[in-house]
């Protein structure tokens, strides 16, 4: 596709980027420019590009239009509980790691805390307390 | 044929590593005052980070900063798993790592592309396997949807083809991106409703700039063609008899 006059940016260069530009992910500013300048002066270019750009947008609208769910509110909850919980975990963890400043911050992993929070004897203030929480996560919060 | 498996993390304690962002190991000598007088008072120190955030501290920050993107993740966790009861608890887990690594999360950095970076290792760890969701053959069905697209593109009104798509029901289209494989629906969800970069999404999904494009693209061309066969199947735009 080309009108026949000689530009800047070959044809080919044009319809190969033309994604990218639409896509805004074309990094040099230069190519944009280029890119621009050829748009105007090449209709064939030009006409391709409104195709392409209004056949993306059109595909962005009916997925946002469709594909946004909101969350539902109990879940909303549920995060928020957890969230709680974690952190109270975390935190009687972190009290029993914690020699004299000898916590190590790296130490601490995802997988470890993840094993502990399933098993986890702690002493505060004088009373043992066995944390009973099941290897899911997510199922100990009911509402 | 399945989906090729995208080379991810088998943990997603390595998420840093991968979204760059930095773990502040740095423990300061700070004594934090958020715990308990008794706690406090004892021989043992309250942790804090380098830059002096107790856990308390962070657990406001994760509540403002993180629980905002719950809506947009229980969206993309659809995309995934394709039922809702595997969503939100895809969701709910997702926010249980992200808050245990939080202090892997370096503050000032994309915080939402790490929160999908997790959601997807979690969904691939623990969720794929588990799905009995038949895969498309995408193979066979790519070249004939691929030419549907494009000759449904080049040889009618685009105005006209706009119109009709327009009037698809929002079930036609949740239905016709999850009919496209995996690969490629995550790459136009994330792209298209999300509006990640290339290099955001290569971030999240773990494969390289070049890789997104193309899929990006592809998965494109796809749901248009799925989309103008939905709307073939209403009865909208038929083509005229010959």
């Amino acid at each position: 596709m080309s009108c026949g006059n000689p530009h800047e940016t070959a044809c080919h260069d044009v319809l190969h980027a033309i994604i990218l530009f639409i896509d805004n992910e074309l990094e040099d500013f230069g190519q944009v420019q280029a890119l621009n300048l050829h748009f105007q002066e090449c209709p064939p270019c030009a006409g391709t590009l409104a195709q392409e750009r209004s056949a993306i947008s059109l595909l962005q609208s009916l997925l946002s239009r469709s594909c946004q769910e909101l969350a539902p509110e109990d879940l909303k909850a549920k995060i928020v509980a957890q969230t709680e919980d974690l952190a109270a975990q975390m935190n009687v963890i972190y009290q029993n790691q914690l020699g004299p400043g000898q916590f190590n911050h790296s130490q601490f992993n995802q997988s470890q805390f993840f094993a502990e929070y399933t098993r986890t004897e702690i002493t505060v203030d004088g009373v043992t307390q066995i944390i009973e929480t099941s290897h899911e996560i997510r199922g100990d919060f009911s509402f | 044929m399945a989906v090729a498996l995208l080379p991810m993390p088998t943990d997603t304690s390595d998420i840093s590593n991968d979204i760059s962002s930095v773990i502040s190991d740095d423990i300061s000598n700070d004594i934090s005052a958020d715990l308990s007088p008794a706690l406090v008072a004892g021989t043992t120190k309250a942790l804090v980070t380098r830059d002096g955030e107790s856990l308390a501290e962070r657990k406001a920050r994760f509540e403002r900063d993180a629980l905002v993107f719950t809506d947009p993740l229980y969206s993309a966790a659809l995309r995934y798993t394709k039922n809702q009861h595997d969503a939100q608890d895809l969701v709910q887990d997702t926010f249980a790592k992200a808050f245990t690594s939080f202090h892997q999360f370096e503050p000032g950095t994309n915080l939402k592309a790490w929160l999908y970076r997790i959601l997807t290792t979690t969904f691939i760890n623990s969720y794929r396997k588990a799905q009995r969701q038949p895969q498309i053959a995408s193979g066979e069905l790519e070249d004939w949807q691929i030419a549907a697209a494009s000759s449904h593109t080049s040889d009618q009104g685009k105005s006209a083809e706009d119109e009709v798509l327009e009037n698809l029901p929002d079930g036609d289209i949740k239905r016709a991106l999850a009919a496209i494989p995996e690969e490629f629906r995550m790459a136009v969800y994330l792209a298209d409703v999300e509006g990640f970069s290339y290099k955001e999404i290569g971030d999240i999904v773990g494969v390289p700039t070049g890789t997104v494009m193309s899929r990006l693209h592809r998965g494109r061309k796809l749901l248009r063609a799925s989309l103008a066969e939905y709307a073939r199947d209403r009865g909208f735009g038929k083509e005229p008899a010959l």
